[in-house]
């Protein structure tokens, strides 16, 4: 309970600053507050999750005016109301993510315009429920029989910003933070660590409508008063520039934006009416210009001030290094070692391991698998097995299926035909299939041939997406960061640290991996797979934008990988560098045209005259070897 | 009935010329733009300015045509060199910064009074249609809507540069690789887009006076009549418009107030993404694979 | 001269080509061979601005293209028809042929004297005129990307992998179509994995790997290749490639340096 511990010192701190200030400013401030509560919800929604919603004032409003109304026409004590409310609007933000989960972008900013449309609708026309056009007054709210005075709202203002703050900062720092982070950058490959969307989606929007309700429930009582025209598309864009300009996606950001937006005018007198032209011009600027707002300039100057100060400068930044020799170091050298860097011994063609002859040693069979895209069949026949413990190579030129095949096996394509079997057991069949969520949990792991590291996490970060599905730590439990999840997630941190380590990964684990370089963001997509232990790899193109040596480094640290593990590790290697899978695979299956034409050891296969003409295009070879 | 109906076709018209506005843009370059809305605002504004000149009917709609082309310029100028390569939700969050700096910039100029305006070409005369009559305006919105439509379908399927820009919209590489400089057709798509917005904000001006947030209010119609066209089809929107329209129209003689509009709006555009998403008129699907 | 000089190119973090030399004297045919991902496409596609080059140059006649738009180097006479064809599935032969009009403000008869032109050499798209691109087979639709480059009256021809995907009938249609190019002093090259077609066709041949050239063969007539010697830079046939059991030493390195 340490991480809900913080937040209610950090409230209790700042309610305690709050009394502080005089009267005026009070009021100002905790209105600053209010609007931190509403930018840190929509932080979580747009920051992490991705998804653009212009709704966030309807829930606002269906937190003020869900006490008021309450309050007034039913007499629920404000304890029972605010609460209510809150849940109110949680169950309502859970819906319109259901409905999220279908819809592109714009779209979905479209849907929730409407949204927010249609609720001014409701709340003009509820006659006595809403009162209407004009809204209505807040209610004098008590607490067990003291009235609760307006300052004690500022109070009750302060506290809520900075309880929330914290517990959004834990929430984006959990489990639920990465999935949702991971989704945002790709779906697809988030959904392979068994990271489901539609849960990520419906719980971002329902934390995001709570807070925004909190928050609607503090500030109606700060006001005094509610009405529809609070709650409209200009208060969503108000609440847009908030983040924007203090930095979308992160928490700082939902601090700064409010407060330095809601202050500058202040400070800059005479602005007045001239307010909303001011804001959006600032937001435009922004965009334009610093689109990581506030919060990025503040962490960038931290990097630049980090370079400056000894203690913590790379030998790489140091200005007296002449800069040519950095440059050089940095772009030629550097990445060279580190490819090479998974090789720990010197590279040499391993001797073919034994193959069994036996059915019971394979990790993987495809049997006469058959797979159909919108009336063309793209793999149709196909059969071969993958023994286990082996480096297995899959070629075939272009369109020969390769995709297909694995997309047939992790649940991406569905079978019309055939079978996929897995350690003996059925595993994919046009009657039953196993969902590409389900992956991880069945020791199944890939990676993709453009590397997927989501940028705004750190290797260490992105390695612990692997181990989604095998530790705990939901919205709330991540958040209050309980025992368990602490546990977990530390346990899961130490396996991480562990698997960098393994692929040879080099640099700094804790840095966002926004920057780095191909070789560095393979070792971490390959790290991401390794960590959950996985009985079978699936490695689509590894090599794809590496120089031969590089190449060579990766395949072979593969197949130390494989002789270092504790249990049988399969690699199943789609390859189009043809000589390189020769050299290093125990054995190859080459595909053409939807079928397998061989499946043998390299030299069996390269001599293949199926296998040749399938590169070399048919028929031709008789006409060429004519003419020529 | 006769007469709701009509009235419905000619709010839908308007509806319509909107939503076309918003398809011309992101066909060819693939922006949502939330300040479409604007585009109708600077065309009233630029019809009242005329007026206030005395200018006769043509200069009228030059001058909402100049307000249109600037614009679009403007908006082209800001989303494909300042916001060269932002992604979609950055733009589409820029549009909306446009355009409350556009209503902004219009209130401290002109106010938020609501200046009313004659109906553009005839005035305040009652045309006959078949038996019912219906005002100038009605008619001229409906001539309008059904000529711009037209007009622009032929442009699109028939002369060279309409075929241009299809050729951008379909695919940048291949049009940029045809020779075609892919820059110059998104600003001609930018400013048609503006262009016909901007007619409608002549053509609702009469109807609702203008103000600096006239457009603002139709934004949303202006949508759903898209999606309800699938975004992708010129003839389409006008006829999303158009449906959108007769449905309002009968609605609001059932249950009556101009707001419930809104919320009839919302529900339309629900049930079409949960029946059928990729619009009534249109090819093009909008769900997520 | 076609010329490409110390080429880097890629798209974002993927470097695909590392380092390119090639040249192609005017009225030349080259042949660029590799098998997926050595860098075909990627070359061709950076030729015509497709493609961030991050190093090097392209230059056509002395010109300097490297880092201009795409629409100005097709404008300086370089056209490619892309592996995907390039065609707007969406209009019509005829329509597709006729965005020279616009591209190139060309008049009613010059329109018509091509347009002759392109019909006489590809009778079978003349026949088909009013379809829509996406009706056509696999093989009208590669004569109707290459008729539609042609209506420009290149100087430079770029074709990335034109057989793939096509019959072996079809395939030799495209041979006798590109034969005729030859004649007629356009500077051709040709990216292909499908070999044999090709090789009567070029003078000279790049073998691509890993995005760099490992070799450079000028063709000559007394000495024709086979393609089987092309294959086995694809396949590695040559066992002497990778030795057996010999060590390559490299520098030590743990985790913990």
């Amino acid at each position: 309970m340490r991480r809900l511990s913080i937040a209610l010192l950090a409230a209790a701190i700042a309610a305690a600053v709050s009394t502080q200030f005089p009267p005026y400013q009070q009021y100002a401030t905790a209105r600053i507050g209010v609007l931190i509560v509403v930018a840190l919800g929509m932080n979580v929604l747009a920051g992490n999750a991705g998804l653009l919603s212009l709704a966030s004032p309807t829930f606002m409003g269906l937190g003020a005016y869900g006490v008021v109304t309450s309050m007034t026409l039913w007499n629920l004590p404000l304890l029972v109301a605010a609460p209510a409310a809150v849940a109110l609007a949680w169950g309502i933000g859970w819906l319109l993510g259901t409905i999220s989960l279908r819809l592109s972008g714009f779209y979905l900013g479209i849907v929730t315009l409407g949204f927010l449309l249609a609720f001014q609708v409701v709340l003009q026309r509820g006659g006595k429920i809403t009162s209407g056009y004009y809204g209505a007054t807040a209610p004098q709210a008590t607490f067990f029989n003291y009235d609760i005075a307006p300052e004690t709202w500022a109070m009750i203002a302060f506290a809520l910003a900075a309880g929330a703050s914290v517990l959004v900062w834990s929430l984006t720092r959990s489990r639920i933070g990465r999935a949702w982070r991971a989704m945002k950058y790709n779906e697809l490959a988030a959904e392979f660590c068994g990271i489901r969307p539609l849960y990520l989606k419906t719980s971002a929007f329902a934390v995001s409508a709570a807070l925004a309700a909190a928050a609607g429930v503090v500030y109606a009582f700060l006001q005094g008063a509610v009405s529809p025209q609070q709650f409209g598309i200009n208060n969503s864009i108000d609440q847009l520039t908030y983040i924007i300009v203090g930095g979308i996606g992160s928490v700082l950001g939902s601090i700064l934006g409010p407060a330095v937006l809601e202050t500058a005018p202040e400070l800059l007198r005479g602005l007045g009416e001239k307010r909303q032209l001011f804001f959006a011009v600032t937001l435009l600027f922004v965009l334009v210009v610093a689109p990581k707002g506030l919060s990025g300039l503040t962490s960038s100057s931290w990097a630049w001030l980090r370079r400056r100060l000894p203690a913590f400068s790379d030998p790489l930044e140091s200005p007296r290094v002449p800069r040519l020799v950095r440059r050089l170091f940095r772009d030629e050298i550097a990445p060279a070692a580190a490819s090479l860097a998974t090789v720990s011994g010197p590279i040499r063609r391993p001797d073919p391991r034994p193959v069994s002859t036996t059915g019971t040693m394979e990790e993987l069979t495809f049997d006469h698998v058959r797979v159909v895209y919108g009336g063309l069949v793209a793999i149709d026949q196909l059969t071969f097995s993958v023994a286990r413990g082996s480096l297995h190579g899959l070629i075939g030129p272009n369109g020969a299926g390769k995709t297909t095949a694995i997309n047939a096996l992790t649940g991406v394509a569905r079978l019309a035909h055939g079978w996929i079997r897995v350690e003996g057991t059925e595993f994919q069949s046009p009657q039953h299939g196993v969902a590409r969520t389900a992956m991880v949990g069945r020791g199944i792991a890939r990676t993709f041939q453009t590397p997927v590291a989501v940028p705004d996490l750190s290797a260490l970060e992105n390695t612990l997406l692997g181990l989604h599905t095998l530790i705990r730590g939901g919205v709330v439990t991540g958040t209050l960061d309980i025992r368990r999840v602490r546990q977990d997630d530390r346990r899961a941190r130490e396996r991480a640290r562990e698997t960098l380590a393994r692929v040879g990964f080099m640099g700094d684990v804790e840095a966002p991996v926004a920057g780095f370089a191909l070789g560095e963001l393979r070792k971490i997509e390959l790290a991401r797979a390794l960590v959950s232990r996985p009985r079978l790899l699936l490695l689509d193109e590894p090599t794809s934008g590496l120089e031969s040596h590089a190449a060579m480094a990766t395949i072979n640290g593969l197949r130390r990988l494989q002789e270092t593990a504790e249990e049988p590790l399969t690699i199943l290697l789609v390859e189009h560098n043809v000589p390189l899978v020769f050299a290093f695979s125990d054995r190859v299956t080459a595909m053409d045209r939807g079928t397998a034409i061989i499946t043998g050891l390299p030299d069996e296969v390269r001599r293949d005259p199926e296998v040749r003409r399938s590169y070399l295009g048919s028929e031709m070879i008789e006409v060429g070897a004519a003419r020529a | 009935m006769v007469g709701l109906i009509v009235g419905g076709l000619a709010n839908g018209a308007i509806y319509g010329l909107l939503a076309i506005g918003v398809v011309l843009v992101i066909r060819a370059t693939g922006v949502v733009n939330f300040a479409q809305g604007e585009f109708i605002t600077l065309g009233g504004f630029a019809y009242l300015i005329s007026i206030s000149i005395h200018a006769n009917p043509l200069l009228q709609l030059a001058f909402v045509l100049v307000a249109g082309v600037a614009a679009g310029l403007v908006f082209f100028v800001t989303t494909e060199y300042l916001l060269k390569g932002a992604d979609h939700l950055r733009i589409l969050i820029a549009t909306l910064a446009l355009s409350i700096i556009v209503i902004n910039a219009l209130r401290l100029i002109f106010t938020d009074v609501s200046q009313p305006t004659p109906p553009w070409l005839f005035g305040e005369r009652a045309v006959n249609l078949g038996g019912n009559v219906v005002s100038s305006n009605t008619f001229v919105i409906l001539v309008t809507g059904l000529t711009a439509t037209a007009g622009l379908y032929a442009w699109f399927q028939f002369t060279d540069i309409g075929r241009a820009v299809r050729a951008v919209a379909e695919n940048r590489q291949f049009a940029a690789l045809s020779g075609i400089n892919v820059r110059w057709m998104l600003a001609i798509s930018w400013i048609a887009g503006a262009v016909f917005t901007g007619l409608a904000g002549l053509l609702l001006a009469p109807v609702v006076s203008v103000y600096p947030t006239m457009g603002q209010t139709v934004l949303f119609k202006g949508f759903v009549a898209a999606s309800l066209g699938g975004f992708d089809s010129i003839p389409g929107a006008m006829l999303g418009g158009l449906t959108l329209g007769v449905a309002e129209s009968l609605l609001t003689a059932q249950v009556g107030g101009g707001d419930l509009k809104d919320a009839l709006s919302f529900a339309i555009l629900l049930l079409l993404l949960l029946v059928r998403p990729s619009g009534l008129f249109g090819r093009r699907v909008l769900r997520r694979a | 001269m076609l010329e490409v000089q110390g080429l880097r190119a890629g798209y974002g973090k993927l470097t695909i080509i590392h380092g390119l030399d090639m040249q192609a004297p005017v009225g030349s045919a080259v042949g660029v061979f590799g098998r997926n991902g050595a860098g075909k496409s990627t070359l061709v596609n950076a030729i015509l601005g497709l493609v961030q080059i991050s190093a090097g140059r392209v230059l056509w006649e002395g010109e300097d293209l490297t880092h201009r738009r795409t629409d100005q180097i097709v404008k300086a006479g370089i056209c490619l028809v892309p592996q995907s064809r390039g065609l707007f599935m969406t209009q019509t032969v005829l329509e597709n042929l006729s965005l020279v009009r616009f591209t190139l403000r060309l008049s009613r008869r010059e329109m018509a004297g091509r347009l002759d032109d392109i019909f006489t050499r590809f009778p079978q798209l003349a026949s088909r005129r009013k379809s829509f691109a996406a009706s056509l087979s696999g093989g009208e639709q590669q004569m109707l990307a290459i008729a539609k480059a042609l209506m420009r009256q290149p100087k430079v021809l770029l074709l990335d992998e034109p057989s793939i995907g096509l019959a072996p009938r079809v395939v030799e249609e495209l041979q006798e179509v590109v034969a005729r190019l030859k004649s007629e002093s356009l500077t051709i090259v040709i990216t292909e994995q499908n070999i044999p077609w090709v090789l009567t066709l070029v003078n000279r041949i790049l073998v691509l790997e890993s995005g760099q050239v490992t070799d450079r063969i000028e063709v000559d007539a007394a000495r024709p290749i086979r393609p089987e010697d092309i294959l086995a830079k694809f396949l590695g046939g040559d066992p002497h490639a990778v030795p057996v059991g010999q060590s390559i030493p490299i520098p030590k390195e743990g985790p913990n340096e």
